[in-house]
């Protein structure tokens, strides 16, 4: 089967919407691998040491905006602290329930932030970005 | 007020004059001592009092008995002068009485007191000076004209004075109620103006609260709806019998009405507490997105509605954003909702002309339409036209309340059939 | 204004006309006071039972009753300390005596049946004039009430006894009679003639008044 993308990682503190972006990945052929973390502080972890080994960055970062400890707006500003050749790599998309208006146009704003997509992730809005 | 101000002086002075009316008739008993002039001290001092406390029993309602007292002073200046065989001094009381009258602030009450003094003198001393010897009016060597009309001058300018600062007095007080008046109804003002202010901040705060709450239960809600519709949608994919795949649509459109039952109650929410917030609408760019949102809205089995856009735009317009947002949304979502099946290609079409006082937004549709009983119904909360209607029934409620809050109009055309067209007018709020 | 309708009186006018009506009652009493007593005030004494008049002229003699030097005229003023009229004289006769202290003989003769020593009556009116208590002398002068002025010419013979002026409470100059007297007496001017207001005496009776 041909994948779009290699690694595509899910930043969500919910199972089942993890679970659900996996299985919606897996099946749509969207991406080969996908790493899910239930927090914004474990995907930072994930992802600094591998500004050593850039090929395992993720291509797709979908990154959910509530969530307890760090929200993911935190997690871009953390972001922006991290190496560039990791920023360089990684695409952010915006998924999320939220209906704020505030919080769509400060993702818009964010530089690093691709797109914004509501929950939840199906195949229709997975063949959009492909 | 000025009236109960008035009774108080009335009463005041009243009690006043009781001393003194009193003490002068005493003054006539003392002064009776020196010539054993006592017929006239008690006769005529107590028929003094009598005219006094007569006038004011007969007629309790009239202030004549101030006049009466005004007369009356003149007449026991008579009596001690008389009583002390033409002691010049005497005159003094008629300045005494004339400075007590002002506790009254009537200046008209000089009148009798110098009517008295100058009638009673100029007559006297006119019998004197023709000769009539039977009176015996003046112990000084005699009363020329001049010397009458100085003493009559200086009496003149006293009376005038007391008058004056009766009439000042009465002015100033005036004065003074009337501005404590105004004081206590500005501060009154002000009170209710600070009460106003604070019970519209509250308002205002528990508004903010009630929104932010609505907002935090609706997505604590939603997030597990989504949750809900990933997994269905995952059902969806992975399974190819029809019985199945029937069941997972049912479920995925009980869900997706759940989902638009919650937004709608957000949007009614921020609209009816949310202030204006007046910004720039750009309508190509709001268009695109609900557009981009609603493509895939329909239901599984209604065709794809075609949305068509014309925007002429020639000023900016300024308005509320989210809420111009929510009446597209709603009536854009409508259309589609309730498309003809037999019509050959179903549309909405968003017409919107700008203008420098206002934006005239038109949404035309070729769906089933709406007939005429149930077209004024249709804005009411939660009215459904039919048991076959999907929606929540406050659509067009929100989309009515979110035009009056911007201050414009909203009217319906439409066929049974044929199709609805939905004119708004907003104003500019340039 | 009424159609027709008998007038009816308005209850206020009727109490005002009352008011009106009961003022003039009490001015009018007032005047009447007034007048009454100034006419008291013009009637002269009743001259008394056992009057002995005295004319000008006559010698007085006042038998030593009054250390009075023998060489100038003397004064003599009838003084009743309970009469009002006399209480009224007497600014005017200290003014007198004063003036012509130094060429007159003054002296008081105090008519009066209570007790009175001769230090209270000259610190009456702040004199050292000899005092007399003798009534006798009132009756040697002809005079019957207070107060009365008597002048004595140098031989001691009566020239003038009458009334200070015109009426008990009149202090106009132009019928001082009492100085006209002295000024005659000294002036040697030809004696004026008093009439009426001058001799008909007024005043308290003697020794206690009864009309004033």
């Amino acid at each position: 089967m041909e994948y779009k993308y290699k690694k595509a990682m899910v930043i969500d503190d919910n199972q089942i919407d993890l679970y659900i972006a996996e299985m919606v990945m897996a099946t749509t052929g969207f991406a080969e691998k996908v790493i899910c973390v239930s927090s914004a502080k474990e995907a930072l972890a994930y992802l600094k040491p591998l500004y050593e080994n850039p090929e395992e960055l993720p291509d797709l970062i979908f990154l959910d905006i509530n969530m307890p400890e760090m929200t993911g707006f935190d997690f871009l500003d953390e972001y922006q602290h991290l190496p560039e050749n990791i920023r360089k790599k990684c695409i952010i998309m915006m998924l999320t329930t939220s209906l704020d208006e505030n919080d769509r146009t400060q993702a818009e704003r964010n530089q690093f932030v691709r797109k914004f997509l509501n929950k939840p992730l199906d195949r229709d809005k997975l063949g959009q970005l492909m | 007020m000025h009236d109960a101000y008035l009774v108080q002086i009335k009463h005041k002075s009243d009690r006043l004059m009781n001393y003194f009316l009193v003490s002068f008739f005493l003054t006539g008993l003392l002064l009776a001592l020196f010539y054993d002039t006592w017929l006239v001290a008690i006769g005529v001092g107590s028929l003094s009092l009598l005219a006094y406390y007569s006038t004011r029993f007969l007629l309790p309602r009239s202030n004549a008995y101030q006049y009466m007292v005004s007369a009356v002073f003149a007449i026991f200046m008579a009596q001690f002068i008389y009583q002390m065989h033409g002691l010049f001094e005497m005159h003094f009381i008629a300045f005494i009485g004339s400075a007590i009258l002002i506790t009254y602030q009537n200046w008209k009450l000089q009148i009798p007191l110098a009517a008295v003094v100058i009638v009673h003198h100029a007559s006297f001393g006119y019998l004197q000076y023709i000769g009539y010897d039977k009176i015996y009016f003046t112990q000084l060597d005699y009363m020329t004209l001049q010397t009458f009309i100085i003493h009559g001058l200086l009496a003149t300018v006293v009376f005038f004075i007391c008058g004056l600062w009766a009439f000042q007095l009465k002015k100033l007080n005036e004065h003074q109620i009337e501005q404590n008046f105004e004081m206590g109804r500005f501060q009154e003002e002000q009170l209710q103006k600070k009460a106003l202010l604070k019970s519209n901040d509250e308002l205002k705060k528990s508004n903010k609260e009630l929104d932010s709450f609505v907002y935090s239960v609706s997505h604590d809600l939603r997030a597990p709806l989504s949750s809900m519709l990933g997994v269905v949608g995952l059902c969806e994919m992975g399974t190819l019998d029809p019985f199945m795949q029937k069941n997972v649509t049912l479920l995925k459109t009980s869900i997706k009405k759940l989902d638009g039952f919650i937004i709608d109650i957000l949007d009614y929410s921020r609209n009816s507490r949310l202030e204006v917030d007046r910004q720039e609408i750009h309508f190509s760019d709001l268009l695109t997105d609900i557009s981009g949102n609603l493509k895939f809205m329909g239901a599984d089995d209604q065709r794809t509605v075609d949305i068509r856009t014309t925007i002429r735009n020639g000023v900016a317009f300024y308005s509320d954003k989210s809420r111009i947002g929510i009446i597209l949304n709603n009536l854009i979502s409508n259309s589609i909702r309730y498309q003809n099946p037999q019509a050959a290609d179903p549309y909405v079409e968003v017409i919107v002309e700008v203008s420098e006082s206002s934006a005239d937004i038109r949404v035309r549709d070729n769906g089933i339409g709406i007939d005429k009983e149930n077209q004024e119904k249709v804005f009411n909360m939660f009215y459904r036209v039919s048991s076959k209607s999907i929606g929540s029934g406050l659509g067009l409620y929100i989309v009515k309340e979110a035009v009056e809050k911007l201050q414009g109009s909203i009217e319906l055309r439409s066929e049974p059939g044929k199709g609805c067209e939905f004119s708004i007018h907003l104003p500019n709020l340039s | 204004m009424y159609n027709g309708q008998p007038f009816i009186a308005h209850p206020i006018l009727v109490k005002k006309a009352i008011t009106i009506v009961w003022l003039l009652v009490i001015f009018s009493s007032m005047a009447y006071i007034f007048w009454y007593t100034d006419w008291k005030y013009s009637l002269p004494t009743p001259v008394p039972d056992k009057y002995h008049p005295v004319g000008t002229g006559t010698y007085v003699d006042l038998g030593g009753k009054l250390p009075v030097p023998g060489d100038k005229p003397v004064f003599l003023h009838f003084f009743n300390p309970d009469c009002p009229c006399s209480r009224f004289n007497i600014p005017y006769f200290k003014s007198l005596a004063r003036k012509y202290g130094d060429r007159i003989s003054f002296a008081i003769v105090v008519l009066n049946n209570k007790d009175y020593t001769a230090k209270q009556i000259q610190n009456k009116f702040d004199v050292d004039f000899p005092v007399s208590f003798d009534s006798a002398i009132a009756a040697e002068c002809g005079v019957y009430s207070t107060p009365q002025a008597v002048l004595l010419d140098a031989t001691r013979r009566l020239y003038y006894r009458g009334n200070y002026n015109k009426s008990r409470y009149c202090t106009d100059t132009r019928s001082n009679y009492a100085q006209m007297a002295i000024d005659s007496l000294f002036g040697n001017i030809y004696r004026p003639v008093f009439a009426g207001y001058a001799l008909k005496a007024y005043g308290c009776q003697l020794p206690v008044c009864t009309q004033k």
